[in-house]
C-alpha cells in the first residue's frame, strides 16, 4: 500500500497541464476517496497535445494494485470517459453486464461533465463490481475447500478475492480477509494523527488449489501473512506478530476470532508504547538540555546537542517501537568534523550499551549519559583519525 | 496444427489500400478521439485455385473449402468521439437524418481511434460491439478496427497503430487484417470481384422514336455521369456496331470535365467544413474552460 504522501502529488513535470475539468474530477477523487489511489502515467490525446486528458489510475484490489486507463476528451469534454483495463482482466465487461441485466443505475447514465464527483462515483462503482466479478470467477473453482471458505466467510464486510495464476504451479486463490473491527480507527489511539487515509490491517491468505480427485487426502494449510497499511509501520510492525498455528483441518472462520483478539492486545499495547516512549524523550531534558528536535507524534525519534570540553556533537535517538524492551539506537554526529564530501561524520549505530527495561525513564537517560561521557571521547579520536586520513 | 485450425475457423479480414489510408486519415486528422461504422461486404469467396503440384495425395487431402471473407471497403464518421453509443456503450446512429443510420445495414462493423492508447478494447467499446451486433444482425461475426495514432512530440514522426477484432462469443478476438493492393500477389481479392456500378440500364438498340422516348429519370442518369451529352448520341454508340472512336472520345471527355467539376466543389465544401470544424473547436474550448 502506498503512501498518502504519494496521492497528493499527481502531476509529473513533463506531461501538459490536465484538462480544468478532468484535472477538477482527478483532484476530487484523490482527495476525497478512503482508498490509496495512486496516479501513474498522465498525457495528452488532443490534437495538438496541449491539455492532458488520460491518465493511469492505480486502484488497490486483494492487497495489490490494478492498473487502469481513464480516457477522458479534452476537446469533447460533455463526452464521459471510457476506461481501458488491465491486460489480464479480459473477462470483466461491466457495461455489457449492465446491458444484459438491464441495469441503467450506473453513473455514467447521468453523467455530468460538470460535476466534479463524476470520476470518483466511476471508480468506486467499477472497483466493486470488479471485486464481485473476482468473487463469481473464484466461486467457480472445483475445490470442495475454497468453496467451503467461499461460503462461510464471504459475509465479512470488505473482504475480497481473486485468482493467482501462476506458469509453473498450479493456481491458487488468495483471499484478503481485513482484520479489527470494520469501524475501528487508528487515528484515534493515536494523539495528533497525521493520517489522512485510514489504516488496515489484512491477514493474506493463499489456498492452493487440490483437484477434486484428491478428495481423500488432507488438503496442504494455506500460506498466511499479515499486511498492514504503510503509514501503519512507525507506529505497529506486523512482521513482529507471531501468527497463531493453523491446524489440520481448519477453516478462516475458526483461525480469524483468535487471531483478531490477539492483534487486539497487541495494537493496544502499542499504542501504549507511545506513552512510554514521549515520557523518555521528557525524561531527556533535564539531563541532556532540551531536545533540538523531536517527532512530537510517534515519539521515535530525538536529538539532543551536547558538549564534552570543546567537543560539540548530536546525539540521534531512534527509539524502536518495542521500546522498553528494547533499547533506543543511538548515532553520534560531530558539529566540528566533516568528510571529503562535506558531510558531518556520523558514528555506527550504538545498541550495545548497559540496558533494563525494569529502569525508570530518569535512570535510563541517566545511565546512557554516563555511557556517553566515555564513549564521546572514542567518537572524537574516531573523528580525528577520519580527518588524518583525508589529508 | 492446433493453432492452424483455430486460425482456419476465423473468417480471413481484409481492407483495400485505399479505404485504410482513408479511414487513418481520419482517425489522425480528429481533434481528438473518433470512432465510425465500417461499411464492406461478407461473402463465401472459393477457395484459390490449388496450385499445381507434382503431389497430387497433398491437394487431394486438402479439399477446398469456402471460406468466409469480410473485405471493408469504406467508412463513415463524425470525427467525434462516442459518436455511436451512449455513455453505457448502448448504439444509437448518430442522427435518425444522417444518411450513415439508413445504410447502418450494409456495416460489416466499427472502428474506433483513441490516440496514444493501448490497443485492447475498452469498456465502451466492448459493450457497443455487443450492442451493435444485436442491431445489425449480421451473418458474420462483427468486425471491429482499433486505431491508435501517436506522434513524437515535436510532430516529426506520426505512428499509426491499428489491429482488428472479431466479436466471437461474446468476446473481442484478435484477427490479423490483410491490406488489399493493386498487384499480382492480391489476384485472389480480385478474381472474386463483382462491380457495383451505378451505370443506368440502357436499352441496347436504339428505340425507332430515339429522344421522345427517353424519360426524364434516364438523362438523369446519363447526366450524373457526363455532363450534356444526350442520351440519344449514347444509344448512337452502343448501337452501332463498331462504335464511333470520335464520339466515345467525346464521352470520355465529358466524363473528365464532370469528375473535375465534382473535385472543385468537395474542394469548396472542404474548405467550409474546415471553417465550421474550427468555429466548433472554439465552442468546445469554451465549454472545456480551456479558454
Amino acid at each position: 500500500m502506498s503512501p498518502s504522501a504519494d496521492a497528493a502529488a499527481p502531476v509529473p513535470t513533463s506531461s501538459p497541464p490536465l484538462a480544468p475539468l478532468v484535472a477538477a474530477q482527478l483532484s476530487y477523487l484523490l482527495s476525497h476517496s478512503k482508498l490509496p489511489i495512486r496516479v501513474g502515467q498522465i498525457w495528452s490525446g488532443c490534437h495538438n497535445g496541449r491539455h492532458s486528458d488520460r491518465f493511469t489510475l492505480s486502484i488497490p484490489f486483494c492487497l495489490d494494485y490494478v492498473h487502469w486507463d481513464f480516457v477522458y476528451n479534452a476537446l469533447s469534454p460533455m463526452v464521459a470517459p471510457d476506461v481501458v483495463f488491465g491486460q489480464d482482466d479480459e473477462g470483466f465487461q461491466p457495461l455489457v453486464d449492465y446491458a444484459d441485466a438491464g441495469n441503467d443505475k450506473s453513473c455514467l447514465a447521468r453523467w455530468d461533465y460538470r460535476d466534479p464527483r463524476g470520476l470518483f462515483a466511476l471508480v468506486h462503482e467499477l472497483r466493486e463490481l470488479y471485486i464481485e466479478c473476482h468473487k463469481k470467477q473464484v466461486a467457480k473453482v472445483d475445490d470442495a475447500r475454497v468453496t467451503f471458505e467461499l461460503s462461510t466467510v464471504l459475509t465479512k464486510e470488505g473482504i475480497e478475492v481473486c485468482m493467482v495464476p501462476s506458469a509453473d504451479r498450479p493456481d491458487e486463490v488468495k483471499f484478503a480477509v481485513p482484520l479489527l473491527d470494520v469501524d475501528f480507527n487508528f487515528n484515534k489511539l493515536v494523539p495528533g494523527c497525521p493520517w489522512r487515509l485510514p489504516q488496515k490491517i489484512h491477514l493474506q491468505v493463499i489456498f492452493p488449489i487440490s483437484r477434486s480427485s484428491s478428495y481423500s487426502s488432507v488438503p496442504s494449510a494455506p500460506r498466511l501473512k499479515l499486511i498492514s497499511t504503510s503509514d501503519l509501520k512507525s507506529l505497529f510492525s506486523v512482521e513482529d506478530v507471531k501468527l497463531p498455528p493453523w491446524s489440520n483441518g481448519m477453516c478462516l472462520a475458526e483461525y480469524l476470532p483468535a487471531l483478531e483478539e490477539s492483534l487486539n492486545l497487541l495494537v493496544v499495547e502499542a499504542s501504549a508504547s507511545i506513552g512510554a516512549r514521549r515520557r523518555f524523550i521528557e525524561a531527556l531534558a533535564p539531563t541532556f538540555g532540551r531536545p533540538i528536535e523531536a517527532d512530537p507524534i510517534f515519539c521515535r525519534r530525538a536529538t539532543v546537542l551536547s558538549i564534552s570540553g570543546v567537543f560539540t556533537f548530536l546525539v540521534h535517538f531512534a527509539i524502536p517501537l518495542q521500546f522498553p524492551k528494547q533499547q533506543p539506537i543511538l548515532t553520534l554526529q560531530s558539529s566540528q568534523h566533516c568528510d571529503a564530501d562535506g558531510a558531518p561524520i556520523m558514528s555506527p549505530p550504538i545498541n550495545d550499551y548497559p540496558w533494563s527495561p525494569r529502569w525508570d525513564q530518569a535512570e535510563m537517560v541517566e545511565r546512557i549519559y554516563d555511557f556517553l561521557a566515555d564513549e564521546c571521547q572514542n567518537f572524537k579520536k574516531f573523528c580525528s583519525d577520519a580527518i588524518t586520513q583525508q589529508k | 496444427m492446433a493453432l492452424r485450425d483455430g486460425d482456419a475457423a476465423l473468417p480471413n479480414l481484409s481492407i483495400s489500400g485505399a479505404a485504410l489510408a482513408a479511414l487513418l486519415h481520419r482517425c489522425a486528422a480528429a481533434t481528438g478521439d473518433c470512432d465510425g461504422l465500417l461499411f464492406g461486404r461478407a461473402s463465401h469467396l472459393p477457395a484459390p485455385p490449388a496450385s499445381l503440384s507434382d503431389y497430387d495425395d497433398l491437394a487431394a487431402a486438402a479439399p477446398p473449402a469456402p471460406a468466409l471473407t469480410i473485405s471493408v471497403s469504406s467508412h463513415c464518421s463524425l470525427s467525434h468521439p462516442s459518436s455511436l453509443s451512449d455513455p453505457l456503450g448502448r448504439f444509437h446512429p448518430p442522427s435518425s437524418s444522417d444518411p450513415s443510420s439508413a445504410s447502418a445495414g450494409a456495416a460489416v462493423g466499427f472502428f474506433s481511434s483513441r490516440r496514444r492508447t493501448a490497443l485492447r478494447p475498452s469498456m465502451r467499446e466492448l459493450a457497443l460491439a455487443h450492442s451493435l451486433s444485436k442491431t445489425l444482425i449480421t451473418a458474420h461475426p462483427l468486425l471491429f478496427i482499433l486505431v491508435s495514432p501517436s506522434a513524437s512530440p515535436n510532430f516529426s514522426t506520426h505512428s499509426y497503430d491499428y489491429r482488428a477484432f472479431l466479436l466471437l462469443a461474446s468476446r473481442l478476438v484478435p484477427a490479423s487484417l490483410t491490406v488489399v493492393n493493386v498487384g499480382p500477389g492480391f489476384r485472389d481479392q480480385y478474381h472474386a470481384f463483382s462491380p457495383q456500378s451505378p451505370m443506368p440500364c440502357l436499352p441496347s438498340s436504339p428505340a425507332p422514336a430515339g429522344h421522345a422516348h427517353t424519360t426524364l429519370g434516364e438523362s438523369k442518369a446519363v447526366d450524373e455521369m457526363v455532363d450534356g451529352f444526350g442520351i440519344g448520341r449514347l444509344q448512337g454508340i452502343l448501337g452501332s456496331a463498331a462504335g464511333q472512336a470520335a464520339e466515345m472520345d467525346d464521352m470520355y471527355a465529358g466524363m473528365l470535365r464532370k469528375l473535375e467539376k465534382l473535385a472543385r466543389e468537395v474542394e469548396k465544401s472542404n474548405i467550409r467544413v474546415l471553417e465550421q470544424e474550427n468555429r466548433n473547436l472554439l465552442l468546445r474550448f469554451k465549454c472545456a474552460g480551456m479558454e
